[in-house]
């Protein structure tokens, strides 16, 4: 080969990883590093707006009875203040730092879905402009960040509360959105040789974090949706007068809330296993016991939600086991904490500005956890649970830690991200202003909740004696502010004129890619053989594989983007993934999501056929380009070894369709578990009144699992054949297969639509409503199954292999299945279950 | 930089003794009751507890940077053999002895907090007097259903003995809280609560809401007052009368002409004033308005400049509060005050 061709191959190479930019370029780009660029700006200024807010709390408090603020202003900003930093701030800050920094760390050149990447974000963004657009027309949420029905209910709250549950679902979205993404990143496009127990503890993380969101979120989302339904629709899941309940959404929101903290809190952590070990210069210590904590801590988080419900008068022994349970994650942060230490210790600490900001919130988030001890306590807690004490302990946990290791991280990952310098002196003031006027702040809170002063309050009168201890608190928010203000200055300077970086060394494998990284991360794949692949870079002694890895992915291929796969345990080569260039498609449907939500929030119900309208269009063009991606020639397996989305398993598409099977079936779950908890809790169910359709119910039932079963087979059928081949028998079996389960989907369709939406009245009692919802749920699931058979037929008349088709099949399979698992939840919350009890 | 950590910590030690342990009204470090107490056990056990440990942390962090044993450069032979060798048995032996003490503190913890849960369930409570308090956008309505008395934002107790106390709400979500007597509950909608609460001394303990319930959550205050034996029968006896419902002998001219002001205003919309006609449920029973010490649920001392703000612009006081302002002027409002000041 000559060196001309050589140079022109590379031009390729690079024309094909090259990004548009300017105007086209921000609506169509997908490229994980730009769309993580993207997510941690739009999140950084939303801090500034939610830090802002906090200001303001803070001048008003600066005095009893101050008139600086009025009550109802001071209530949206503390609940904007909130919402802002939980929701739009500290989850997609974080996702946007796991979406920059994951490929880099794995060794892959994108995310495994770069155009869901950019759609989630697209959700993300629209969903806080819709919540603050609530600024536009004086409609300001003002039912505090946790929103407890009946205050947010119908009776009391305006349509405020309908900007902030609209916002947040699209938010929320994105961040399930971002679960799947993340957890598949991890599992299958690693590096060859990041064994699972060579992985960097920042994956570990992600994956845990992913899992607690996927369990997690779904049901903030499924009570954001009940909410609304009462609202808007009359439903009554929370109306005492009709068989509701208020404490269903307290049990709701906190089943999501408590494991949100650890969503914050492990990532945060995990900077701090990154960062201390590279500013000390050895490794983590005790790393598998490190994975173990993370792991439990994601588990148990699950099972803690109680607690923060322990004035709502539960019976003791209930709470009593909560306590244990509560304070026992202790012992996983403990480990986490001693193993930071040790690591120190035996290492040679460089008091850098990022080691600064670990060594801060290692005694920060200490003290916080002490607290957290406390509150654990049921009788301890029913003292100081909603008091400034509550204020003060969440925020040594949320700002110790999870805002000290994100400006750990902005400066630990700032030369690799931006190529520059940050100026290390005013950076190292901004650190001391923001840790000093944290404790002056946040420290006099346990104070002042201790002394009596509760929480969301707007004023407080003279004689309560806490005055001096909020005028200090107020003072520290002002110093933070500096160093906040500080800090961004510097970062931004530093930017357009910081001296370029040398050679920098962190232990991961981010930081054996140039800086910043190009737009392909690496053009030769790296191979990993340690732990420390940043460390030790010696050339790995599978020379077969490193030689095949290199033929195929060394400035290859030329005419089109992809990235090996391997396999979830041992990370051995196991095909290759097509990854898309720009497009703009995944724009369209959070748009039309977001005409849907404005046409509901403006009750001007015919716009809200144009949000559906658009997107319907958004994913079926999104599908149509899919498939036009795979062009025979394309996809041939690279290198003989490299194959496409081979079946099964092995396509990172099986991945992503059973994690929207998980997303149903957990989404369902939520609603039959408030169903149950509703029935439980009433003092009257209407018995009598019970659906009773054992035929019909039967007959779906027979619907799904005939979709399920035709599916399956056929998808099993194409799974053996090549990319390039296509046999008639196997072509008529999976066009078969396509129409009996689409007939499959209409006759359960029919069966149940007109059952739904008949006699049924949501707003009658909570019975009928809990049942009109579960039954619109399993119409929804349904129809997933359905617009995925279609896009198998859509494959299936566009390709002329069966092994494309094949995967759809699959996918549509894992749908059908979480349809079925559905419909068993709905059948028995809906009608078996309260005929049991009779 | 231990320099500037070290004075921060001694600034927080100077708050703390500056401004000593007690707040003000309505402090959790000064328990006045039983309840309380044994709440603020735990409490101080909890802190001890926890300033020991986060001391042992902060010196182990604070030795692990100081220390001047392996000092190397990060690309020696030393550190690479450091990276290879792993983590010595030691180092692990010390984390999981660190786990050890860990869980130990947590199980006395668990036990501790679990048996004053215990405790403070299994007391025995007499049944009487059982009060009910009902959360209203803020205020409380205070029931003695025995004696078939309503109030309001007022709950008078008798001193040394334990009394039930059951709670719901009428609207939204508050919670009931008297720190200086006991923890809080909530005050749900639709589900009736139930705390004891004991006071050792006759004495006026103040609480407020403490679940946010809207607007004028901030200004929701409560007290309770605790009288000796004697004290309390007397004011039980005087709360069971209901007010004169026409002139008697003994009233002035100026006192049933604010009778007839008040019955014929809007007022009678939404209070009540016992023995007259004035039978409205959503504001404070007034019966004996004039023996509260308090007016707008704990926010102003009850005495006639007070109570004419408030009549006349209650949104001025507690903006959001659902009561309106009233028009009255001149003699009608005078004569309005003194019969509500003679509601005693």
């Amino acid at each position: 080969m000559t060196a001309d061709s050589v140079t022109d191959l590379d031009d390729r190479f690079d024309g094909t990883w090259s990004n548009p930019r300017g105007f086209r370029g921000f609506f169509s780009v997908v490229q994980h590093k730009d769309v993580g660029m993207r997510y941690m700006v739009t999140a950084f200024v939303l801090f500034l707006i939610g830090g802002v807010q906090a200001m303001f709390l803070r001048v008003q408090l600066a005095q009893p009875e101050n008139d600086f603020l009025g009550p109802e202003t001071y209530n949206e900003l503390f609940t904007m203040h909130g919402t802002t930093m939980m929701f739009l701030f500290a989850i997609p800050f974080l996702e946007g730092l796991a979406s920059y920094l994951l490929p880099l760390m794995i060794g892959s050149r994108d995310l495994p879905f770069p155009r869901y990447n950019v759609f989630n974000y697209w959700c993300y963004l629209l969903g806080g402009l819709i919540l603050y657009s609530s600024f536009l027309f004086a409609l300001v949420p003002d039912a505090g960040w946790f929103s407890y029905v009946p205050l947010s209910g119908p009776d009391f709250a305006d349509r405020s509360m309908d900007f902030w549950l609209f916002g947040l679902t699209l938010a929320e979205i994105a961040a399930v959105g971002a679960a799947i993404e993340i957890s598949v990143a991890i599992l299958r496009t690693r590096a060859p040789g990041m064994t699972l127990n060579r992985m960097p503890i920042f994956a570990w993380t992600m994956l845990a974090v992913a899992f607690l969101i996927i369990v997690a979120f779904v049901p903030l989302i499924v009570a954001s949706v009940l909410l609304e339904l009462d609202r808007a629709v009359g439903t009554a899941f929370f109306d005492i007068n009709a068989g509701g309940s208020p404490l269903l959404w307290q049990h709701l929101f906190w089943i999501f809330g408590h494991p949100e903290v650890y969503v914050m809190f492990l990532p945060g952590a995990a900077i701090i296993s990154h960062v201390i070990p590279a500013h000390s210069g050895r490794p983590l210590v005790a790393y598998p016991l490190v994975v173990v904590a993370l792991a439990s801590t994601a588990v148990m988080s699950l099972g803690l939600w109680v607690h923060h419900m322990y004035t709502t008068g539960l019976p003791s022994l209930t709470m009593s086991f909560f306590t244990a349970a509560s304070m026992s994650i202790t012992l996983a942060s403990g480990l986490q904490v001693f193993a930071w230490i040790a690591t120190l210790w035996l290492g040679k600490p460089r008091f850098t500005v990022p080691m600064l900001y670990s060594l801060g919130f290692v005694v920060t988030f200490v003290l916080g956890g002490i607290t957290g001890v406390m509150v654990a306590s049921v009788a301890l807690d029913t003292q100081v649970h909603d008091t400034y004490f509550v204020v003060a302990h969440f925020h040594y946990v949320l700002i110790g830690g999870m805002l000290f290791p994100v400006f750990a991280a902005l400066h630990h990952w700032w030369g690799k991200v931006t190529g520059r310098h940050y100026a290390r002196r005013p950076a190292v003031i901004a650190f001391w202003l923001v840790f000093v006027g944290f404790h002056v702040t946040f420290f006099p809170m346990h104070l002042s909740g201790l002394w009596g002063m509760p929480r969301r309050v707007y004023t407080y009168e003279q004689e309560l004696g806490v005055g001096l201890v909020n005028l200090i608190s107020t003072v520290g928010a002002f110093v933070i502010a500096a160093g906040v203000v500080l800090l961004t200055v510097n970062l931004v300077i530093s930017h357009r004129r910081g001296a370029p970086v040398g050679v920098e060394t962190g232990d991961s494998l981010e930081w054996t890619t140039s800086s910043p990284p190009p737009s392909e991360n690496w053009r030769r794949i790296p191979m990993v053989t340690s732990r420390n692949p940043g460390w030790d870079r010696d050339e790995p002694v599978d020379a077969d594989t490193r030689a095949a890895l290199d033929e195929a992915f060394d400035a290859r291929p030329v005419e089109f983007r992809a990235t090996p796969l391997t396999t979830v345990l041992s990370a051995e080569p196991d095909g290759a993934v097509l990854l898309p260039r720009s497009t703009y498609w995944p724009l369209v449907t959070p748009v039309g999501l977001a005409i849907l939500a404005v046409a509901l929030l403006t009750q001007w119900y015919p716009l809200s056929a144009v949000g559906v309208v658009v997107g319907i269009v958004g994913l079926a063009g999104w599908a149509w380009r899919n498939e036009s991606e795979y062009r025979v020639e394309h996809v041939r397996p690279l290198a003989g070894r490299f194959q496409f989305e081979a079946h099964g398993t092995r396509s990172i598409g099986w991945w992503a369709a059973a994690s929207a099977s998980i997303v149903i079936v957990v989404a369902v779950a939520t609603l039959t578990f408030s169903a149950l908890y509703l029935q439980v809790n009433a003092s009257v169910w209407p018995l009598e009144d019970t659906v009773g359709e054992p035929v019909r119910f039967t007959a779906v039932a027979a619907a799904l699992l005939a979709g399920l079963g035709v599916t399956w087979r056929a998808a099993r059928q194409g799974r053996h054949e090549l990319w390039d081949l296509s046999r008639p028998e196997v072509r008529r079996a999976q066009f078969i297969a396509v129409a009996v389960a689409m007939c499959a989907a209409v006759i359960a369709l029919v069966l149940l639509v007109p059952l739904w939406l008949g006699d049924l009245d949501p707003a009658a009692h909570a019975y009928e409503s809990s049942v009109w919802t579960l039954l619109g749920a399993q119409v929804l699931a349904i129809l997933a199954a359905l617009a995925m058979t279609i896009a198998a037929l859509h494959a299936r008349m566009r390709h002329r292999r069966d092994a494309r088709t094949g995967l759809l099949l699959h996918a549509a399979a894992l749908l059908w299945a979480a349809a079925a698992v559905s419909w068993a939840m709905v059948w028995m919350t809906s009608d078996l279950l309260p005929r049991l009890v009779i | 930089m231990s320099g500037g950590r070290r004075s921060a910590a001694f600034a927080m030690a100077t708050l703390f003794v500056v401004t000593g342990c007690s707040g003000g009204q309505q402090s959790i470090l000064d328990p006045a009751g039983e309840r309380a107490e044994s709440i603020f056990g735990v409490w101080e056990l909890m802190l001890a507890l926890g300033t020991v440990v986060w001391i042992v942390v902060v010196v182990a962090l604070g030795l692990a940077l100081v220390r001047k044993g392996r000092r190397v450069d990060d690309d020696s032979a030393e550190a690479a053999q450091v990276r290879e060798a792993g983590d010595g048995r030691s180092v692990l032996t010390v984390l999981l002895a660190g786990e050890v003490v860990t869980a130990l503190i947590i199980a006395v913890l668990v036990v501790v907090s679990a048996s004053v849960l215990r405790s403070l369930d299994d007391a025995d409570v007499p049944d009487d007097p059982t009060i009910e308090i009902v959360g209203h956008q803020y205020w409380w309505e205070v029931n003695y259903p025995d004696q078939g008395i309503v109030t309001a934002n007022e709950i008078h107790i008798p001193a040394g003995e334990r009394v039930a106390i059951e709670v719901s709400s009428d609207d939204v979500i508050h919670s009931f809280w008297v720190p200086e007597l006991g923890g809080k509950i909530d005050m749900i909608p639709g589900k009736s609560n139930s705390i004891w609460l004991e006071a050792e001394e006759p004495g006026t303990y103040w609480g407020q809401c403490a679940e946010y319930c809207g607007t004028q959550h901030a200004l929701m205050r409560v007290v309770v007052v605790a009288h000796d034996a004697d004290e309390y029968e007397g004011w039980l006896a005087t709360q069971s009368e209901p007010a004169p419902s026409r002139p008697s002998e003994e009233e002035s001219i100026e006192v049933a002409r604010g009778r007839e002001v008040f019955l014929s205003s809007s007022c009678v919309y939404c209070h009540t004033v016992q023995g007259t006609a004035a039978a409205g449920e959503l504001g404070p029973d007034l019966t004996h308005l004039a023996s509260r010490e308090n007016l707008g649920a704990g926010i102003l001392e009850n005495n006639r400049g007070n109570l004419a703000a408030w009549v006349l612009d209650p949104q001025a006081i507690k903006p959001g509060n659902l009561m309106p302002g009233t028009d009255l002027e001149g003699e009608d409002l005078q004569s309005l005050l003194t019969y509500l000041e003679s509601l005693e």
